[in-house]
């Protein structure tokens, strides 16, 4: 009896597994999560190449974080995000400077890592529907870059216990230049990258399904 | 890549590398939201028990404040601008700016706080492995229902894997063309060009490959987990911390 009702949960296991890896592997799920993760080291590669400026250095997470949202969509986007930030909150060298830690998410530059969620899930959200064109995928990353400083510069102003006028000098407006660069720098990498993206990665099972 | 990532893994067989990677995780999440709370006195406690991990860990004291020498420069300065915007007794005036003591103190305190915090970071960051701290991660969010947590386990594992790789194509791609000349030509915008675009098309190629090998070997979420017990050393040690996290609420 006992053993028959192994065997039965033995059976319900395989088919589970069986339902997992079919699922998994048709849907493109895995092939996104790849992708998704791919993008969080590059968020995290983009944070070691921090010019140090004070208080906030100039780094090129920004970056990374907007062509996240341009080339994974929405819901994927704000995963990679999340997850780096959650690798660098449990302690993995992640962060500017090859640092980790809760530290850093709570440090004077922590609201601008927070912001980054919703960056990239905007951006992500209105390429989705803008069907790759540039016009609203530039209006967007502009709306998503105003998000990390709406999210950032409080904080600042909190931990330094500044006037709002001198948290948007050292917190935001040093910064504008370099944003419009890098948006322009995105949609330009997006637009060369995304046939290669559609090529190899995020649509090939589709296709094979 | 080692010299980007100035702080990683230290190997050791010290009481903290061997303690559970769940104990660890909870008890420096524990201590740094205490001393958030808590007060001067429950500072130098926090400040008492970090100083007793160090020697402990194998970390060295130059080697920390080469890794967090920014974020130190960050710190100090928030006593400063603290005592520059909050009114009180005056401390130090140039002309009609002045410091204030009150400022100064609740400045210092934040940040003695944020420093505590940031260097149990490190202590976790140099006495456990990813695939630990993966493992960990994993196991904490496995009761919040609506979270894929195998697949979590999976990003953070794989998104630490990618940097080398990144890093590693970067150098390669642009010792490439230091070989072909790219020296030569001296517009900025037409060299980060040619470095970017074959970076990214050869990491996109790489990922589809490991993709595509995860793929080919049935990767799914229910794979076997590895196990790990909580041992009376780990019991004592989660009780120890946890008393030291009470005594710094308390006092």
């Amino acid at each position: 009896m006992v053993q028959g009702k192994k065997l039965f949960m033995g059976i319900v296991f395989i088919q589970k597994v069986e339902q997992d890896l079919i699922s998994m592997t048709t849907d493109g799920s895995l092939r996104k999560l790849v992708f998704a993760s791919l993008m969080a080291a590059l968020i995290a590669v983009g944070a070691y190449i921090a010019i140090p400026m004070w208080p906030v250095p100039i780094v090129m997470q920004n970056l990374f974080v907007l062509l996240a949202g341009l080339l994974l969509g929405s819901r994927w986007a704000a995963a990679s995000v999340g997850v780096y930030l959650l690798a660098g909150a449990c302690g993995l060298p992640v962060f500017a400077h090859g640092g980790g830690g809760l530290g850093h998410l709570i440090g004077p530059t922590g609201g601008y890592l927070f912001g980054f969620v919703p960056c990239a899930y905007i951006v992500g959200f209105v390429s989705e529907r803008s069907n790759q064109r540039m016009m609203p995928e530039v209006l967007a990353m502009i709306a998503a870059s105003l998000f990390v400083y709406a999210a950032g510069v409080p904080w600042l102003k909190m931990i330094y216990g500044m006037s709002l006028g001198k948290a948007l000098v050292a917190g935001m407006y040093p910064f504008l230049i370099g944003d419009a660069l890098k948006i322009a720098a995105a949609a330009y990498i997006a637009r060369r990258i995304r046939p290669l993206v559609n090529e190899f990665g995020l649509k090939r099972s589709k296709i094979v399904s | 890549m080692a010299e980007l990532i100035r702080f990683g893994f230290i190997p050791g067989l010290s009481i903290i590398h061997r303690l559970d990677p769940r104990v660890k995780l909870f008890l420096i999440a524990g201590v740094s939201i205490c001393s958030l709370i808590s007060g001067p006195i429950g500072l130098i406690l926090a400040a008492i028990l970090v100083a007793a991990v160090f020697p402990m860990a194998g970390m060295q004291i130059t080697a920390i404040i080469r890794a967090i020498r920014f974020l130190l420069l960050l710190l100090f300065l928030i006593p400063f601008f603290r005592g520059l915007s909050t009114p009180g007794e005056s401390l130090f005036c140039y002309q009609s700016i002045c410091i204030s003591r009150e400022g100064v103190i609740a400045g210092a305190i934040l940040s003695s706080r944020l420093l505590i915090i940031v260097v149990l970071g490190l202590v976790l960051t140099a006495t456990t492995r990813t695939s630990q701290i993966r493992w960990a991660v994993e196991w904490f969010l496995r009761p919040i229902p609506f979270l894929p947590h195998q697949k979590i386990g999976t990003m953070i594992g794989l998104l630490v894997r990618f940097i080398p790789v990144v890093l590693n194509h970067a150098r390669e791609i642009s010792a490439a063309q230091i070989c072909r000349g790219i020296e030569n030509r001296k517009n900025p915008f037409y060299r980060t060009v040619s470095l970017c675009m074959p970076l990214f098309r050869k990491i996109i190629v790489t990922a589809d490959r490991l993709a595509m090998a995860m793929e080919a070997r049935c990767y799914g979420d229910l794979k076997t987990c590895r196990v790990c017990r909580i041992s009376t050393k780990d019991l004592i040690v989660l009780g120890l911390v946890l008393l030291i996290c009470l005594m710094m609420l308390i006092v």
